[in-house]
């Protein structure tokens, strides 16, 4: 398949910033972002209600850094808040997930708007919502600070919310932005915050006019302005719910990881497969693409005045994505298609682009996460419809039960054109990818009787 | 070399192909070798001494050769004396290697090996000028023929360029440039030689390269792609033995079979090192993933199985990816150890 970096710049990158702030940052371009950051803060006059709330949640605010465990460097820094008279902090998993999935390696510490520290425990993760739950070591020592209540109701769009955090390590603040209701095409429900969000800030509260919990900073579109996203409150008091009397995790959190992808893939699976394909538009083919209820769709085709190959693609993306750790994502599914028409070829010329885009396609190979993909081949029949499918499959190494799928296909029927299509799923489980498999292969057909076709 | 009525012995310089260089005819005996001028020979070295060695024959007309004083010695048929050795030569055509200089020494009475017919380096190679070129030709056909299925419709006449002048220059350039090593090493510019390995051997593999993934992607028989690497590789190999027996001076005997076996281990080692080195990235032992090639409709010769079928072969993938992950778990559990 033609590799196109044009789409994806212009479409589907920017992608989500996680906000969580790391040691690998340069300092010079940490620098850029933060000066800006603070220009924006300047030029908009913060509210009193912001006053109100920064004066009232100032001590329920602290910066959760992961540090080394042999040395005090930190390698990531978010923020986190108090949720419990007891002491109970929110942060995003992603800011503690070294500490998750490294517990041997590397501690967690607390420090607080007026300088304290203390070390921090890690008492549960929710993955799928990119939230922890965290308790100081020592039980007395957020006592008599109180602690942010969760809305219960959803605010009205529109409404002013307040972000808190410590944006770039530079030092806590707020940032004001609007309440947008729930982000459009999210499998993962994450609210949409019209207001700025930096690295640093991530697990920091974004809060009411009453100061209470709407959501929990988590991303941020860097390809846009003021783009941001927050994990619903009502997450973090489920999390909290669960986890209040836990005891705190020592162990790598791999095995806790795995059961609640494992539940997400499931319920993933269970909605994509019970919604019928779109149509591709295809005159000769029924070519299987998504609907676009939690994956976005982008298309391109070639020049008209191209004298050579002649094509159309769309490319489907989910954007809800799981953090498991710097170097794994999963939890999604993607789709695309081209379709060729080589009438201006003829079939040698055409023959050879065609196998050409079938070879130029990766799987994975052997790294740290994953296995190598291991593909079985054939050339299947649809409905009377030749069709080359290609399956492969690599599995988690630190997630047993989980696989990555890729179906790669190409109709065979005609000499000057064609149709090639690929769909992955990043880990589900063998059963679920045996089943993607299928609904993917079964989505291709003729688009009307074979005796019409030539 | 006058007198030859006269001659009782021959020495001969031998250069580094094993050519005599020059030779010396010897009319009495005693003949010495070494850099002092009153020496019968005078070797010009200067890891040599002044009176390096004597040859004269004892009371029985054996012939011996002395050792003088010397601290490098000399080499006998590759054995070592050193200064006051004495060593009866028995066999004319003696090898002598004083200093730099390798010599042979022949005498009288010697038995001569049989006449060899005249025959040029892998003469079974050889097609002669005309039908090597034409072979070159065909060559070419294929790959323009490879070079017009790459370009668009209505190409100009200056996108024909790089291969109009590409092709046939690279092979020329390929054929001279091997013809220089046969020239240095066989003092023979062996062009046409060349030529009849190179045009044969790159349409073997241009024929292969093509037709390979064709008839695997007609059956639908992956494997004959996968064969089709090593046939590739294979061809490319046999391509650089046959240049170099036209190259390396007369190899014969042990040189051949050094030549060989110097081959297979490339081949043998080449692959494995090569094959390892995928597998740490691959986890396969295949080079191929999977047939990228797909089929001409027209060409296409396997039957479309249902769809259940095929997802009933990826059942099989389940208990190998198991197995990997359980390795890579129980690895990892060293690592940690070792720490």
């Amino acid at each position: 398949m033609r590799v196109d970096s044009f789409l994806r710049s212009a479409g589907l990158a920017g992608g989500l910033a996680l906000l969580c702030g790391t040691a690998l940052a340069q300092p010079g371009a940490a620098s850029a972002p933060a000066a800006s950051a603070a220009a924006s803060a300047a030029e908009a006059p913060v509210s009193s209600a912001a006053q109100r709330i920064v004066e009232r949640t100032r001590a329920r605010l602290v910066q959760v850094r992961t540090l080394l465990k042999t040395q005090d460097s930190q390698s990531s820094v978010g923020s986190g808040f108090l949720v419990s008279e007891e002491g109970h902090l929110i942060t995003n998993f992603h800011v503690v997930s070294d500490v998750a999935l490294q517990p041997d390696r590397h501690r967690l510490v607390y420090a607080g708007a007026d300088g304290e520290q203390g070390p921090l425990q890690l008492l549960a993760v929710d993955v799928i919502h990119d939230l922890a739950l965290l308790k100081p070591v020592n039980p007395k020592a957020f006592a008599g600070r109180g602690a942010l209540s969760f809305r219960a109701d959803t605010p009205a769009r529109g409404v002013r919310i307040y972000s808190l955090g410590n944006p770039l390590d530079v030092g806590f603040a707020v940032m004001e932005g609007s309440y947008n209701g729930l982000a459009e095409r999210g499998f993962i429900p994450t609210l949409f915050f019209g207001g700025s969000l930096s690295a640093g800030m991530s697990g920091g509260p974004a809060v009411d006019d009453a100061g209470q919990l709407v959501g929990v900073n988590v991303a941020a579109r860097r390809d846009g302005e003021q783009v941001s996203f927050l994990v619903p409150a009502q997450f973090a008091q489920a999390l909290l719910a669960q986890g209040r009397q836990a005891k705190p995790m020592t162990t790598p959190a791999y095995p806790e990881v795995t059961r609640q992808l494992l539940a997400h893939q499931a319920e993933l699976t269970r909605r994509f497969i019970a919604q019928p394909w779109r149509s591709a538009g295809h005159v000769k083919y029924q070519i299987p693409v998504p609907q676009e209820t939690f994956l976005r769709c982008w298309g391109q085709g070639s020049p008209t005045a191209e004298r050579g190959l002649q094509f159309e693609r769309s490319d489907c993306e989910m954007d809800s994505r799981v953090f498991i750790s710097g170097s794994l994502s999963t939890g999604y599914l993607t789709a695309r298609h081209e379709a060729y028409d080589g009438r201006k070829l003829g079939a040698l010329r055409f023959a050879q682009r065609y196998s050409a885009s079938f070879t130029n396609e990766f799987f994975g190979s052997s790294n740290r996460q994953r296995t190598a993909a291991q593909c079985q081949e054939d050339t299947v029949d649809r409905a009377g419809l030749p069709l080359r499918a290609l399956v492969c499959l690599s599995a988690y190494k630190k997630l047993p039960g989980l696989y990555d799928l890729s179906v790669l296909t190409a109709t065979l029927d005609q000499s000057t054109a064609g149709a090639q299509g690929r769909f992955d799923a990043y880990g589900v489980s063998f059963d679920n990818a045996l089943l993607l498999a299928r609904h993917y292969l079964e989505g291709y057909a003729w688009t009307a009787p074979k005796t019409v076709s030539p | 070399m006058d007198r030859p009525e006269d001659r009782l012995a021959l020495i001969e310089w031998i250069g580094r192909d094993q050519r005599v260089v020059r030779s010396v005819d010897v009319h009495q005996w005693p003949v010495t070798l070494g850099r002092g001028l009153h020496n019968t020979i005078v070797l010009d070295d200067p890891q040599v001494a002044e009176q390096h060695a004597r040859i004269e024959p004892d009371d029985n007309g054996q012939l011996h050769l002395s050792v003088g004083a010397t601290r490098n010695g000399l080499w006998v048929d590759h054995r070592h004396l050193v200064t006051g050795d004495r060593l009866p030569l028995s066999v004319s055509g003696v090898a002598l290697h004083v200093g730099s200089a390798q010599l042979r020494v022949r005498w009288q009475g010697e038995a001569l090996a049989p006449e060899e017919v005249i025959a040029p380096a892998g003469r079974w190679l050889r097609l002669g000028f005309w039908p090597a070129a034409g072979v070159a030709l065909v060559w070419l056909v294929m790959l323009a023929l490879q070079f017009w299925i790459g370009l668009d419709p209505g190409a100009e006449v200056s996108d024909w360029l790089p291969f109009a002048l590409g092709a046939p220059l690279g092979l020329m350039l390929w054929c001279a440039l091997w013809a220089l090593g046969s020239k240095v090493f066989r003092h023979h510019f062996d062009f046409v030689g060349h030529l009849s390995v190179a045009a044969p051997g790159l349409l073997a593999m241009t024929v292969m390269e093509w037709l390979m993934p064709q008839l695997a992607a007609s059956l639908d028989w992956p494997w004959i792609a996968e064969l089709g690497t090593w046939v590739q590789t294979a061809l490319m190999l046999a391509l650089l033995w046959a240049h170099l027996r036209l190259v390396l001076p007369a190899p014969r005997g042990r040189a051949l079979g050094a030549l060989n076996t110097a081959f297979v281990l490339l081949a043998v080692v080449g692959s494995s090192v090569y094959l390892t080195m995928q597998h740490r990235t691959t986890e396969r032992w295949s080079t191929q993933l999977y047939l990228g090639t797909l089929p001409m409709p027209a060409l296409r010769f396997d039957r479309a199985e249902p769809v259940d079928r095929l997802l009933e072969s990826v059942q099989t993938l389940r208990a190998p990816l198991e197995a990997r992950v359980r390795k890579a778990a129980s690895d990892e559990d060293e690592d940690s150890a070792e720490e």
